[in-house]
């Protein structure tokens, strides 16, 4: 019983994980994370159980409105996409630079604020020259 | 507990590595690929480097693998290469590389089982923070105010000890950065805008071909036979009418395997 | 109490969180037909159970027991992986979710950080969805999708930077806490900036409309569930339905307070002053409105009394001081928060069912040419406001 309280007194319970050190405070992440992947995978689980299962050749087609399908989907693709990617990884990582920046703001003061200044002014620079070369634009 | 989670993500780790290099398909290599990133991202956390951990998975595992994904689409279905003996000399290479490297590979592991249990060492004493601090140039000090809470952190790397050196002690590198991210993305537009205009073009050709194709006449291109295009279009389309994993036929017998469920 | 101890706990915890979770994701494709029904002037679904209620359990037993399709050219092991994969990002992060005043199943120090990048990865159930089904339409949309995905990444994390300069840290309950004087929205109306552009760009991470471009009907068929059927089908969906819960999780943390009344700072000083009467004219004008559209229509009538009642008493015991006992403290916190969410949540439904969806150039040029440059404006301006109030008020 008493065992059952001190389950259930959740704040009690926080107080001793933030006071047993660093990394169990993320035993609760680890709990959340071994959850979700159970969540994920019972539902499929359940369904492959219970559901019928009668396939066809006209079932396991690919669906193209009812047409025949022709030939493999894994064709090339256009290469705009590998453009925003690229932007994206390079705009992903000067967020990875703001993160700890912010945090660290009041600390550093003016400084850190002229030292970002800098750091995208040279970024905006090369957005300035994605914009110009139309590899912002959009087109098929 | 710590050593269980350590154990699991190493070996996820391990396996993930050697199943990227030993997969076929290489949107599974690049899926295992992403596996081995994430074990390491949780290695860094049990080794008290929770913004590392953040950002590797912010960066590398969510960012640089959907570029990679892409640039496995991107030529996917291409037939280069394709039967091709494979090089000899890249089989020689490789295997010399593989004994080159894991002994360094392994020691590093080993290494990282040591530090395994993560040590969170007393705070530095709050005047060898100051007098850190003071030896550096005025302008980049940090405000002596706030240093409080860098002391209290001790050895443990999180954001706020991160973002306090880097922006100070490490300005210059830091500012290199933006330099390189230019450079990377000056050249990944130079790249691929030549690509796309080749490409472009021979879509627009294809494009022509098909619509002669259905019927539709249409004038062709200067200098070219519409009729071989046609040709070469049906033949094309011939070859490709067969869908890979799947015995349905493009214009299938319905009456002989109407629903008559599984056998 | 040991290790063990403490870990059974925080699973119960988490599983606590994550069924309630689960409940509210089928009651939301309830409401959301609902609202859909109110909006287009007809009914939702109501044969189900009393009004209707018993409709999402009908609709979950149904996908249960639907035949699971595999299509024969599809690839099986990644076909299945993919709408775990979804679900699995987006629940995975509920954990750091402070839900109530001190109930957080594992209030980290990078707490935001780690909901960015756990849920930067669901775009590989889209992405993986797409292209394992072998589909010229999945793959399509799943390319659309993912490239969106990473887009509009960039607008959101900006957004939550300019606002992380006045928190001071990524902790979920330290940003709450931080905003113990006022929330976010209230402090500097250049937040409000931050808060649109968080607004749009969350709605287009949970390919909302008039962001849906990903499973758009009329040009790509369904998008990258075209193969989907069953069980997998619906995991997409629920997967779909926890990050709006998520993102509006953040949107409350992050600019309205968590889980603060609007009145939180009290009379406290001048600006805290302010930023109550701030909070006051704000609860007024949101009750106003609820009651008006009560009246109107009469079937909301005590669903909006009760509503408007129990917040105006928390709000005013809230004023005084009140806070006896821990009983007090996680229902008043717990209102506050699940309210705050909720109304994300009511606001990215009307948008649904109010916006047509954007054309694809359209789509990415909000992002790369309006959303980024605002947002690094916003981020430098927070920056410049940010040092000019540290230098005033004296570090």
């Amino acid at each position: 019983m008493e065992f059952i309280k001190t389950l259930f007194n959740f704040p009690q319970v926080h107080e001793w994980l933030g006071q047993a050190g660093y990394p169990a405070v993320y035993l609760g992440a680890l709990a959340g994370a071994v959850l979700a992947l159970l969540i994920a995978a019972v539902p499929i689980l359940m369904s492959v159980c219970l559901s019928p299962s009668r396939p066809s050749a006209a079932k396991k087609a690919a669906y193209e409105c009812g047409v025949p399908p022709v030939g493999t989907a894994r064709e090339k693709q256009m290469v705009r996409f590998y453009v925003v990617a690229i932007l994206f990884v390079l705009f992903d990582v000067e967020t990875a630079f703001l993160f700890p920046w912010a945090v660290a703001y009041d600390m550093l003061g003016l400084f850190g604020l002229i030292e970002m200044g800098l750091f995208l002014a040279i970024l905006i620079f090369g957005y300035v020259y994605a914009w110009k070369k139309e590899a912002l634009d959009w087109v098929y | 507990m710590t050593d269980f989670i350590f154990n699991l993500f190493w070996s996820m780790v391990l396996v993930g590595g050697l199943m990227t290099v030993t997969r076929r398909e290489p949107v599974h290599s690049a899926l295992w690929l992403v596996a081995t990133l994430f074990g390491l991202a949780v290695l860094y956390l049990l080794m008290s480097g929770e913004f590392l951990f953040a950002v590797q998975i912010f960066v590398y595992a969510g960012g640089i693998m959907v570029l990679y994904l892409f640039v496995i689409f991107l030529v996917a279905g291409s037939k280069e290469g394709e039967g091709r003996p494979e090089p000899k000399l890249h089989r020689v290479l490789g295997f010399v590389l593989v004994f080159l490297f894991a002994p360094i590979f392994i020691t590093l592991l080993m290494g990282l089982k040591v530090a395994s249990e993560p040590e969170v060492g007393p705070p530095p004493p709050a005047a060898a923070v100051a007098a850190k601090n003071d030896s550096l140039p005025e302008a980049i000090q940090l405000n002596p105010a706030l240093l409080g809470p860098v002391e209290a952190s001790g050895q443990k790397m999180n954001t706020l000890v991160f973002g306090t050196r880097l922006f100070s002690e490490y300005l210059f590198p830091f500012e290199l950065v933006s330099v390189v991210l230019l450079v990377a993305m000056i050249g990944g537009i130079a790249l691929s805008r030549k690509r796309f205009t080749s490409y472009s073009e021979t879509e627009e050709a294809k494009m022509l071909a098909e619509t002669v194709y259905r019927g539709v006449r249409i004038a062709p291109p200067s200098g070219e036979d519409p009729e071989q295009i046609l040709q070469v279009f049906q033949q094309e389309n011939l070859e490709r009418h067969r869908h890979p994993g799947s015995d349905f036929k493009v214009f299938p017998d319905y009456e002989e395997e109407s629903n008559d469920g599984s056998k | 109490m040991t290790m063990a101890t403490a870990l059974v706990s925080v699973l119960i915890q988490a599983l606590l969180v994550m069924l309630l979770v689960l409940l509210s994701v089928a009651y939301l494709t309830y409401l959301e037909r609902k609202v859909a029904g109110f909006i287009q002037v007809r009914h939702g679904p109501r044969h189900v159970g009393w009004k209707g209620l018993l409709q999402p359990i009908a609709d979950g037993i149904k996908l249960l027991l639907k035949e699971n399709l595999v299509p024969g050219a599809a690839d099986r092991a990644v076909f299945n992986l993919a709408p775990m994969l979804v679900v699995f990002t987006a629940m995975a992060v509920l954990a750091v979710i402070p839900w109530a005043q001190g109930y957080t199943v594992a209030d980290i120090n990078i707490g935001l950080l780690y909901i960015l990048s756990i849920s930067s990865l669901g775009v590989y159930g889209i992405v993986l969805g797409g292209w394992a089904s072998n589909n010229k339409y999945a793959l399509f949309a799943s390319l659309r999708s993912a490239a969106q995905n990473i887009s509009y990444e960039i607008p959101l994390a900006m957004a939550l930077i300019g606002a992380i300069l006045y928190t001071g840290t990524l902790s979920m309950g330290g940003i709450v806490d931080a905003q113990e004087r006022g929330w976010l929205v209230f402090q500097n109306p250049l937040h409000w900036i931050g808060f649109a552009l968080y607004a749009v760009a969350a709605t287009a991470e949970t390919n909302r409309l008039p962001f849906d471009l990903p499973e758009a009907e009329a040009e790509l068929v369904a998008g990258f569930h075209i193969e989907y059927s069953s069980m997998k089908f619906a995991l997409f969906f629920m997967g779909e339905y926890i990050n709006m819960i998520v993102v509006s999780a953040i949107a409350a943390v992050v600019f309205l307070g968590g889980w603060r009344s609007p009145v939180t700072g009290g009379f406290a000083g001048f600006w805290a002053t302010v930023w109550t009467l701030m909070g006051i004219l704000l609860w007024s004008a949101f009750s106003y409105g609820l009651l008006r559209l009560a009246f109107w229509k009469k079937r909301f009538l005590k669903m909006s009394l009760a509503l408007v009642g129990l917040g105006s008493l928390l709000m005013i015991l809230d004023l005084a001081g009140w806070k006896a006992g821990g009983g007090f403290g996680l229902l008043s916190s717990g209102f506050w928060m699940l309210l705050k969410v909720f109304l994300c949540l009511f606001a990215m439904m009307w948008a649904r069912w109010t916006y047509p969806r954007y054309r694809y150039d359209q789509l990415m040029n909000v992002c790369w040419r309006i959303l980024l440059p605002l947002s690094l404006g916003y981020i430098m301006l927070s920056g410049c406001f940010r040092f000019v109030a540290n230098a005033l008020v004296g570090g």
